[in-house]
């Protein structure tokens, strides 16, 4: 039903890397905690953008686009592309649409407590149409997960649960590619700054690799 | 017939003329319209094929149940033993948690990976990058 991520981690390391070197080359000495935001950035894009289109890339890259400091690392990790991304996923309304649901959401909330009330002070039953306290009960069960999700909000029932699922095989894959990266990169500067023979730890290396 | 093709040559070089002025005055009048109704209809366009109506779930509760196993087979649970522990409060709760330890463990790799590339000079990650793009 879904597409595996197998065949898209050749798209997120390549994407990745060309990330890392932009963000590298275009700041050259900045804060640790601005480098880190700048990684984590070209990572999320990276896996957006390997993944293909689906609705939490889509929320994704728009969350992504909207905040003003990644604008200058996205021109420059995207080029010529980050204009036609920009036109493509921009969309405004779909957070204000976000934020009409919001209040609808309270409002029913609150009418379903204000009934609560008053009905316990007459001694009678609820009179609530069992819809609404069924969408109540899915809203307040499925609230942390529609917040963690990119786009989230917008989804119910078992889309959101897809959009979930999706997400979780993305973010894991996600997780073992930088692993994987970092051990790279660790063994690599280890091995520099050991001075050792040079043929050792690349063997080490390609024996490491092959057994992954 | 020479004299009709020469109007209708005239008319059609006076067509000529102002058809570009004329449609650009329609798309300048409709264009800020048009994009409004676009923007305004993308939402609706994006959401209302992804919500399902209630009639439809009833039909796809098989693809809810897969859904539902996928991500329970997912989840890093020490203790799978029987399949009924598929109570969906738990399920989602789970979720939520891997969600997020998976969202601090991509923070804590990038804090790693920063402190390491910034203390590596360019050439060594070219040569990382190269490395592993071989993989």
């Amino acid at each position: 039903m879904h597409a595996t991520k197998e065949f898209n981690k050749k798209a997120f390391l390549k994407q990745f890397l060309l990330g890392l070197h932009v963000s590298n080359s275009v700041t050259n000495s900045i804060s640790i905690q601005q480098r880190k935001n700048s990684i984590k950035l070209s990572a999320d894009l990276a896996m957006a953008l390997a993944r293909g289109r689906t609705h939490w890339t889509h929320a994704l890259i728009t969350k992504l686009g909207q905040k003003e400091e990644n604008k200058t690392t996205l021109q420059g990790i995207l080029g010529r592309r980050y204009e036609i991304l920009m036109a493509r996923y921009s969309c405004p309304l779909l957070y204000q649409k976000v934020q009409r649901s919001k209040k609808s959401v309270r409002s029913y909330r609150f009418s379903y407590a204000a009934n609560r009330r008053r009905s316990a002070l007459k001694g009678s039953c609820v009179r609530v149409p069992p819809s609404v306290v069924a969408r109540n009960l899915e809203h307040r069960r499925t609230k942390v997960l529609k917040r963690l999700v990119p786009g989230g909000e917008l989804l119910n029932g078992s889309s959101l649960l897809s959009e979930a699922l999706d997400y979780v095989i993305s973010l894991k894959s996600q997780v073992d590619m930088m692993k994987s990266l970092w051990r790279a990169t660790q063994v690599s500067s280890s091995s520099r700054n050991v001075e050792l023979i040079p043929s050792a730890p690349l063997q080490r290396k390609e024996a490491s690799c092959t057994s992954k | 017939m020479a004299e009709i093709k020469s109007d209708n040559k005239w008319a059609a070089t006076q067509w000529a003329d102002k058809a570009p002025l004329f449609w650009q005055m329609v798309f300048r009048v409709f264009s800020s319209d048009l994009l409004l109704l676009i923007n305004h209809l993308v939402p609706f366009l994006l959401v209302g094929s992804y919500n399902m109506t209630t009639s439809r779930s009833r039909i796809t509760e098989a693809e809810i149940n897969e859904l539902i196993s996928k991500l329970h087979a997912l989840l890093p649970e020490a203790r799978r033993r029987g399949t009924h522990r598929a109570s969906s409060a738990k399920l989602l709760k789970e979720t939520c948690s891997y969600i997020k330890s998976l969202h601090r463990e991509v923070d804590d790799l990038s804090d790693r990976l920063s402190y390491l590339i910034s203390s590596m000079d360019v050439t060594t990650s070219q040569a990382e990058i190269i490395r592993s793009l071989l993989r």
